[in-house]
């Protein structure tokens, strides 16, 4: 288990072990350390523990959160970080350091070894840095769980064709692979992974004309399509959207 | 010509060089066109134990239903190939007995394992797996990654936490947050995919994933593409040369010629649109 070495702003020092998996930073008596500092924001920061490991999140706070001196939203300790919240600091001590070993045995973490508070911090600590790109890949962060169910419910797209006499049609991707196009001429595969849809060009080999997609010519290689992208077929234009 | 005489096959398993036993089991059938993989832990000899039943279940399940499977149809509820939902139920099988193990054998508690197990047909790949040990697509001198270990660093990556770089250099890398054994219920992961000829697909333990870089493992591909055994053999040689810290396995499938029922699957397509 690993500690955190309190130095508060009066100098004295105190030893908090993480060994629960959020302990709380914050000017509020409800902290499980409660820093008295008019700097320090009501709920500042706090610490997840999962097994071994130990990650600093800074709770939205007015003054922010500093690690060796550097600015931080999110951060994972390492053994002898210095965490700075207002006048105090913070050593953070981990458990067996150099631990070679450790990189061989496998370890499972069981349901339930990360809490739902852990779930919905991690989730809402990542909303606001997402990338735009990022955002539009995963509509939902906090609808996949990592305890419990554990299995993350997969995405559901659909093409809608935006040209040519079947315009409007829409083809939902419900089959874990789908495959669209006019035989002999072109055809692609799209197939539905955990993470996404992702587009091949089948049978490429025949040469001639390949599929678009945003223009772009798919080669051999899959290729992750994200909402609004335009897949071009054999002459059809279809959009591709994720629905839920 | 049988599916055996259109894919090549070649699979090892070795030890590492830490490790005083080997608890990754590798195991095919040639004439359905199934691959498994198994990394086992827990203490003892119970990690190998619980492989071994991994492997053997899986392959004994398949096996059994392959005959009056209804191949090639894909069930309307769920978008999955019969294939791939007999993959599913084989891996549950698999997952109930060694849990049922588990839980009775004092010597076997906490034991757990990965599984990826592969269907070739019909041109197309079923895919069932769970835990960190992975299956990628060499096509066209690129390697790719299909599957998404079940693991704390992808569960992060997958949420926004960490940048995959930063992930890898700061994350712990072995631990899973799924096995088959552990929990009462195990939720397998499923993928479909296509597979063209001249495709090598690598099914590969952490102790080939963690000790030799993607780069380097797709390098050896290419260079020995022709000859699937020096390939698997070249692949653990790397891994032990860069430590061998863990038990290493290699299950490679390499496509000679179209194995599609039939005419090739995309020519005999309905046109929907």
């Amino acid at each position: 288990m690993g500690k955190l070495i309190v130095t508060d702003s009066t100098g004295q020092t105190k030893e908090v072990p993480l060994s629960k998996e959020r302990v709380t930073i914050g000017r509020h008596a409800d902290n499980d350390i409660p820093l008295n500092d008019k700097a320090v924001s009501g709920h500042h920061a706090v610490v997840i523990t999962i097994l071994q490991d130990s990650f600093l999140e800074d709770l939205d706070s007015t003054n922010g959160t500093q690690v060796n001196g550097k600015q931080i939203a999110k951060h994972p300790l390492s053994h002898g970080d210095v965490i700075s919240i207002g006048r105090n600091s913070l050593k953070y001590e981990g458990e067996g350091q150099g631990g070679d070993d450790d990189f061989e045995k496998t370890m499972i973490l069981k349901p339930g070894q990360f809490g739902a508070a852990f779930d919905a911090q991690v989730s809402k600590a990542a909303a606001p840095t997402a990338a735009p790109a990022a955002a539009a890949a995963a509509p939902n962060p906090m609808a996949s769980s990592l305890a419990g169910t554990n299995a993350p419910k997969p995405v559901l797209g659909k093409l809608r064709v935006s040209s040519g006499p079947n315009m409007g049609k829409e083809l939902e991707l419900s089959k874990a692979l789908t495959t669209i196009g006019k035989p002999g001429v072109q055809v692609a595969a799209i197939t539905r992974r955990a993470d996404g849809y992702y587009i091949v060009h089948v049978g490429g080999q025949a040469g001639g004309a390949k599929p678009l997609v945003n223009g772009q010519a798919l080669d051999t290689q899959a290729r992750k399509l994200v909402s609004n992208d335009t897949v071009e077929l054999a002459g059809t234009q279809m959009t591709f959207m994720i629905i839920a | 010509m049988a599916l055996k005489d259109r894919v090549t096959t070649s699979l090892v398993s070795d030890v590492g060089r830490a490790r005083t036993n080997n608890e990754d089991a590798v195991e095919q059938d040639e004439e359905i066109g199934l691959l498994v993989l198994a990394d086992g832990m827990g203490g003892y000899n119970a990690g190998e134990i619980a492989s071994g039943i991994a492997t053997t279940t899986v392959l004994d399940v398949v096996r059994r239903d392959w005959k009056d499977l209804k191949r090639g149809e894909v069930d309307e509820e769920s978008g999955y190939s019969a294939e791939a939902l007999l993959l599913r139920k084989a891996v549950e099988s698999a997952h109930q007995t060694i849990y049922q193990v588990a839980q009775s054998q004092p010597q076997c508690a906490g034991m757990g394992t990965t599984i990826v197990t592969c269907l070739m047909h019909d041109d197309r790949m079923s895919i069932a797996y769970v835990g960190d040990s992975r299956l990628y697509r060499f096509r066209d001198n690129h390697l790719e990654q299909i599957t998404r270990d079940h693991s704390l660093l992808e569960e992060l990556v997958a949420r926004g936490h960490y940048s995959r770089e930063d992930a890898q250099r700061l994350v712990r890398k072995n631990i899973v947050t799924r096995a088959l054994g552990v929990e009462p219920e195990v939720s397998v992961d499923l993928i479909e995919d296509t597979v063209e000829i001249g495709d090598i697909l690598l099914i590969a333990s952490d102790g080939l994933t963690d000790m030799v870089p993607d780069e380097k493992i797709s390098l050896t591909l290419a260079k020995l593409a022709d000859n699937l055994d020096s390939a698997a053999e070249e692949l653990v040689r790397l891994a032990n040369e860069a430590g061998g810290k863990d038990n290493v396995s290699v299950v490679l499938a390499r496509a000679d010629a179209s194995f599609a029922r039939g005419r090739r699957w995309y020519e005999r397509l309905m046109e929907w649109f």
